[in-house]
């Protein structure tokens, strides 16, 4: 089996992955918990990366969590990724947060806020 | 008949990203059967063994996971008119249309509408009954316990599912006043017992048919449900949900509300499915349980006593 090294950038952890597994099943085999863990399945959009270099290929992602530009531009879900090479990523985690369903104030604009919050991190990254 | 107008859920549609996995998942592992797809391969029609009626889930290949829409059967197709008319009267949903006849196989006109909280739903009075195998001599004559033949886990239905929204007193409103549910139970805030922040409602002796959760998002899926018989059964299931590598969300564990025994686990598109044992038997005279936010973490998961994170912001 064919084994590459994957760097997440921010941190310099490195995880092992094969090149049948999804990085995100790599990373949870290791001891790295950087990337966040949803559904394991393309449908969250918890596991948000930005791979930076390196060769991969992508199985179908939830088109509502990653547009075909954010994947053109590298943006894609951990959870969908095989390398085909050693990889450098970013951890962008998802688009959008929620403010506590336990919020006792009627929700309004959690979901523009969350955006804001996203683009502040992206903007540190 | 004590039991009238909307009778129960009669069927979910679940877009998958790819139908080949899709299809080992719902089948192999979870273990519905199959009873018809579209020529083209994009609608697949699946039914629990105990269901009589020709299908309750649909899946549709999609580029976007979540759910299309979720369909209740009524009694009658004078109670399918009457609640038409009474959910255009009362101004609470959008969209509002008639889809004929035929447009899901072996089923009759169906009435779609987008409640408050941003999820297509739909009344039908007819869908072709087939059965669930057990007859020894004909259909539903000297039946056996279960059939042969089952896979996966089994469950006998689609049982309920749990939706996030936004207008979430529009659609309490609409389901109790206007569809004739009740609530089970609810969430609300400690100091603001009028405020909800969720409700769990039923049309039947069910602890609930369909529950939401408040969260300023329109028309999401937190999960569908699939009825077991037991505690052993949902333990069963995270065997099989193990062997097949199936990702687990959490569980085996247990509801605080409805008191169920309960699995949470994904499907290959992100969807999460439960798997749902025990509960307890509604009916229309049983007071209303309330649960205080501070308590959402048992209300939730009784053995864990807190939120795991997923639940709040894993959803398609």
């Amino acid at each position: 089996m064919q084994w590459f090294r994957v760097t997440i950038e921010e941190t310099g952890e490195t995880f092992e992955c094969s090149k049948d597994d999804d990085l995100l099943s790599g990373m949870r085999n290791s001891l790295c918990r950087k990337i966040p863990i949803g559904c394991c399945n393309g449908g969250c959009g918890a596991c948000r990366i930005s791979v930076t270099s390196g060769e991969y290929r992508v199985r179908k992602m939830n088109r509502a969590v990653v547009s075909e530009s954010e994947q053109a531009s590298g943006c894609v879900l951990a959870c969908r990724v095989y390398p085909q090479s050693d990889l450098q990523l970013k951890v962008l985690g998802r688009k959008w947060l929620l403010r506590s369903a336990a919020s006792t104030q009627p929700a309004t604009g959690g979901v523009v806020e969350a955006e804001q919050q996203q683009t502040e991190a992206e903007r540190r990254n | 008949m004590a039991l009238t107008g909307v009778l129960r859920p009669g069927h979910i549609v679940i877009r998958v990203l790819e139908m080949e996995p899709a299809l080992n998942h719902y089948v192999n592992v979870l273990g519905l059967i199959e009873t018809a797809r579209d020529s083209d391969g994009k609608r697949v029609f699946l039914k629990g063994w105990d269901e009589h009626d020709h299908h309750s889930v649909v899946l549709r290949e999609a580029d976007e996971a979540g759910m299309d829409y979720f369909g209740w059967k009524v009694d009658s197709p004078a109670t399918l008119k009457r609640l038409a008319g009474e959910i255009s009267a009362s101004g609470l949903c959008q969209d509002l249309e008639w889809v004929a006849a035929g447009d899901h196989p072996e089923t009759g006109e169906r009435f779609r509408f987008r409640i408050p909280t941003g999820h297509l739903m739909e009344l039908y009075a007819q869908k072709t009954r087939v059965g669930n195998n057990c007859g020894t001599d004909g259909p539903d004559i000297n039946p056996d316990p279960w059939p042969d033949g089952l896979k996966g886990i089994a469950p006998s239905r689609f049982d309920h599912a749990l939706l996030y929204g936004d207008d979430l007193d529009g659609t309490v409103k609409l389901f109790t006043e206007v569809l004739g549910f009740s609530i089970a139970e609810r969430v609300v805030p400690t100091d603001n017992p009028d405020f909800l922040i969720g409700a769990f409602l039923t049309c039947s002796n069910k602890a609930h048919d369909i529950a939401f959760i408040r969260q300023p998002v329109k028309g999401k899926l937190h999960h569908a449900s699939f009825e077991l018989g037991s505690w052993e059964k949902v333990l069963r299931a995270g065997d099989i949900l193990s062997r097949t590598k199936t990702k687990i969300d959490i569980g085996p564990t247990r509801h605080g509300i409805t008191r169920g025994e309960t699995i949470y686990f994904f499907d290959p598109s992100g969807n999460r499915n439960e798997v749902f044992g025990g509960g307890y038997i509604y009916y229309p005279d049983k007071p209303t349980i309330t649960w205080y936010d501070r308590a959402l973490g048992p209300a939730i998961f009784y053995h864990d006593r807190e939120l795991n994170e997923a639940f709040l912001t894993v959803f398609t």
